[in-house]
């Protein structure tokens, strides 16, 4: 239950690069034809014969500590480092990892996870439950002031009663709680550990750790899944974007975590470039979300005539990469209906349905949007298809932390982009359209009240995975499509950049960036 | 002199406490929150309430001064939100970098600015008068960090020549160094040149060219000694300023310095490293200007440190 503009951390940053892009590119464009200067990668010490993969991002990652990681980079580093009772497969399938298999009880509150046998931290010490026990009471406490404590607030007790049973008791049934403990915020830790230093019980261990400079990760040898995959990893950090496709071209940098806008254009259509990209839909949705309180939202055939003006294949182009959407679930929940088929714009249809409503253009409607030129575009789109209809938009761009809270803070309407923490419809919907999360800097931003769709929320929530579960989250987003909310424009992609030699990049629906599975020639 | 020192050491600690104090009221008077950024996206309010307390920011405003005061005179600048680790720590692993920097690139402002400053003054022609005010005007207006995205397109892009940023040989100090100096050495160029003409136009200068002074010890002995004042007050903020991060050459060239460090502390709303930075930055401006007081009479004998 999250959202996420990609603004990027830093509010000068954007900016910078912006300006940046524009004044060069120009000249570095058609600079590259691949300068084969091979050399070893920076920072990448080792012997001869290693294969080095390096990453250069423009963003930081601020801890490598299970219970604290939880932005792009410090998420993917701790994946890389550890693993969980279970994980995803490519279509976001959960599957187990070091749990053998698990039970509920009828009840639905209790778990239990029977462990594999002789999965080892890399410093040779068996994985056990008592490990997991700790991290999750690690997260739970207070002290700590884990990002994640929410996730694992509803249990109420870890118990270890062997070395390979772990027993988890919940205060209330749910059936996520699985998909919980595949968050990197319940990988297995040992006791009085450096936090900061974990001891590895993943594919990678983590070599050197400078924040906001570089990250590096080594193969841990105990690991027999990364046979095969590239023996170290580093992570340049804070390396702004003209920058990266400089070091690229170099040789310096093996992968990138997107193409620059500018150069976007024309990699991708460049047939030469096509095998050194990668590209994948992830489980984001970018809305245009409306509150239903204010005029003229309010008014449900309003709504409707606005979602019809939207031309959602034009945000798409603006993007860059995207999928349009045909639902508010993103394609990577189980409850996603890919049937879904939502009208394409029709503005004499919008015109009508706003004259049948009555509708007097009124005060302009105020939309928040993160002030990064990206989102201002799209905005402004928005702005002008709801304008071709008569109705007036005004946009309000501000920091990207001013924007989180203002448009939860009675906003009119917003730009925004919602994505869940794990593939679950509930995690996804509950936070945004049940009325229990509607007030001053909740989640419920649109004020959308619907006893009907609430029951069915809470009906689907402690409903067991299967059909009948999928049916009921269906069945809440069959409403919540008719009254609009919020109007869904498309599916966020996602796109790698690497060099000719690098294999097995892919783009994760639920981890997104991933640095695992890599392999380089 | 002692006295001298003492009262202007005992300003620098009134000016230094200020400035802390200002930081805390600009950094709290933001309108985001600090907790929420550390929180992520998705966090539920009992969440970033929790991390507000363990961040301490559920304090009032003046008790987390107070605390910050009594830590510093630990030589304690406290935490960072973000990295989790002490902000001196953090400083002290960027302030070297920034230095090497600062002062590479302060070397040649001084250097090379004064030379051709100078070199022009000496020996005026239209053209030369023309071309270094034309190179003036166009050297400062250029912003650096356009410059030094020029030099990485050209040097590093299409020749091949040096290192794509990053730190490490000295030829990843060539292309930051350049893209530093091009406005400094353009500003100093055409001080040091307005300087030295007006220096060169006075009665001494004329009394020693009567008096069968050779031309260039009239230049660089009575002439230049002169004519540098002016240059040393700003040569000596401006070294300061520098030193306080080279905040968009870092960035550009991936240059792991200070600059970098709070251009990141700002964009996360690290509360800490941002204080941090702008302390340390602070205590490098009062030093310098105590430096250039001090300098001065050596520059100008006519010119006492007042007791």
């Amino acid at each position: 239950m999250s959202l996420r503009m990609h603004s990027g951390p830093f509010p000068l940053a954007p900016a910078l690069r912006a300006l940046l892009l524009a004044g060069i590119l120009p000249l570095a464009v058609g600079c590259g034809g691949g300068g084969e200067s091979t050399g070893s990668s920076a920072g990448g010490a080792g012997g001869s014969g290693e294969q080095v993969l390096t990453v250069a991002t423009a963003e930081v990652a601020s801890s490598v500590d299970p219970a604290m990681a939880f932005d792009t980079w410090s998420t993917a580093i701790v994946h890389a480092v550890t693993r969980r009772l279970v994980d995803y497969d490519q279509d976001a399938k959960l599957i187990p990892d070091l749990a053998e298999r698990w039970e509920t009880s009828s009840d639905g509150k209790t778990y239990t996870f029977h462990l594999k046998p002789d999965a080892k931290f890399a410093d040779g010490t068996p994985i056990e439950a008592k490990h997991f026990q700790s991290a999750i009471r690690r997260v739970q406490d207070p002290e700590t002031g884990s990002p994640g404590a929410d996730f694992y607030a509803g249990i109420s007790e870890v118990e270890a009663p062997d070395a390979r049973t772990l027993v988890v008791k919940l205060k209330a049934p749910d059936p996520t709680l699985p998909n919980v403990m595949g968050m990197t915020f319940a990988a297995p830790i040992q006791e009085n550990p450096d936090p900061m230093r974990p001891v590895s019980s993943g594919p990678y261990q983590l070599e050197t750790f400078e924040p906001g400079s570089q990250v590096v990760l080594k193969k841990n040898p105990n690991d027999t899944a990364a046979a095969g995959w590239v023996d170290r990893i580093v992570i340049q950090l804070k390396v702004e974007e003209p920058l990266q496709m400089t070091r690229l071209r170099n040789g310096e940098v093996d992968l990138l975590p997107g193409i620059p806008p500018a150069e976007y254009a024309r990699v991708m259509n460049d047939p030469s470039e096509k095998d050194n990209v990668a590209q994948g839909v992830v489980n984001q949705t970018w809305y245009f979300g409306v509150n239903v309180t204010h005029a003229p939202w309010d008014n449900p055939r309003v709504r409707e005539a606005a979602f019809l003006a939207l031309n959602r294949a034009n945000q798409v182009s603006v993007a860059g990469a995207g999928q349009v959407a045909n639902a508010i679930l993103p394609p990577y929940v189980p409850a996603y209906d890919a049937s879904r088929k939502l009208p394409d714009q029709n503005v004499a249809r919008a015109k009508q349905l706003l004259q049948e409503a009555g509708y007097t253009p009124g005060k302009k409607s105020v939309m928040w949007l993160s002030n990064s030129a990206v989102y201002q575009r799209r905005a402004e789109l928005i702005q002008s298809d709801l304008a071709a209809i008569g109705i007036p938009v005004e946009l309000r761009p501000v920091t990207f932390s001013e924007y989180r809270k203002g448009y939860r803070n009675d906003a009119d309407c917003w730009y925004g982009g919602w994505y869940p923490d794990f593939p679950d419809a509930g995690n996804f919907l509950e936070p945004v359209f049940h009325s229990r999360n509607i007030g001053p800097g909740k989640n419920n931003a649109a004020h959308y009240r619907n006893p009907q769709v609430d029951t069915l929320l809470e009906k689907a929530r402690i409903t067991p995975p299967g059909d009948e579960r999928i049916a009921l989250y269906r069945q809440a987003e069959d409403i919540l499509l008719k009254d609009l909310p919020w109007m869904p424009l498309y599916y966020e992609m996602e796109t790698r950049y690497f060099r000719d030699n690098v294999e097995g990049v892919v783009v994760h629906p639920v981890w997104r960036q991933m640095l695992t599975g890599i392999r380089k020639q | 002199m002692i006295a001298f020192l003492v009262k202007r050491l005992l300003w620098a600690m009134v000016i230094l406490l200020g400035v802390t104090m200002l930081t805390f009221v600009v950094v709290y008077r933001i309108p985001a929150d600090p907790a929420a950024m550390q929180a992520g996206a998705s966090a539920s309010p009992e969440t970033i309430a929790r991390i507000r307390h363990r961040l301490k920011l559920d304090r009032p405003v003046w008790e987390q001064y107070l605390t910050f005061l009594s830590r510093l005179t630990r030589g304690d600048l406290g935490e960072s939100f973000s990295e989790r680790r002490p902000v001196a720590e953090a400083i002290r692993e960027r302030l070297p970098a920034t230095i090497q920097l600062a002062l590479a690139g302060w070397t040649a402002w001084l250097v090379l600015g004064t030379l051709l400053g100078v070199w022009v003054a000496a020996r005026p022609t239209r053209l030369r008068e023309g071309a270094l005010l034309f190179f003036s005007i166009l050297g400062v207006s250029t912003p650096t960090f356009w410059i030094g995205i020029v030099l990485l397109a050209l040097f590093v892009g299409r020749l091949h020549l040096l290192p794509a940023g990053g730190m490490g040989t000295w030829k990843h100090l060539i292309l930051p160094v350049t893209a530093l100096a091009v406005t400094g050495v353009a500003y100093y160029a055409r001080l040091a040149h307005s300087s030295m003409t007006e220096t060169l136009r006075q009665d001494f200068i004329r009394t020693a060219t009567a008096k069968g002074v050779a031309p260039r010890a009239i230049l660089w002995r009575h002439a230049l000694r002169n004519a540098l004042l002016p240059l040393v007050t700003i040569a000596g903020t401006d070294l300061a300023a520098l030193l306080g991060g080279v905040v968009f050459t870092e960035t550009v060239f991936d240059w792991k310095g200070m600059g970098q460090l709070a251009v990141s502390a700002v964009g996360t709303l690290d509360i800490p490293v941002i204080v941090g930075v702008v302390l340390v930055s602070a205590v490098f401006v009062v030093l310098a200007n105590l430096a250039v007081d001090l300098l001065y009479p050596f520059l100008d004998p006519r010119i006492r440190v007042e007791e």
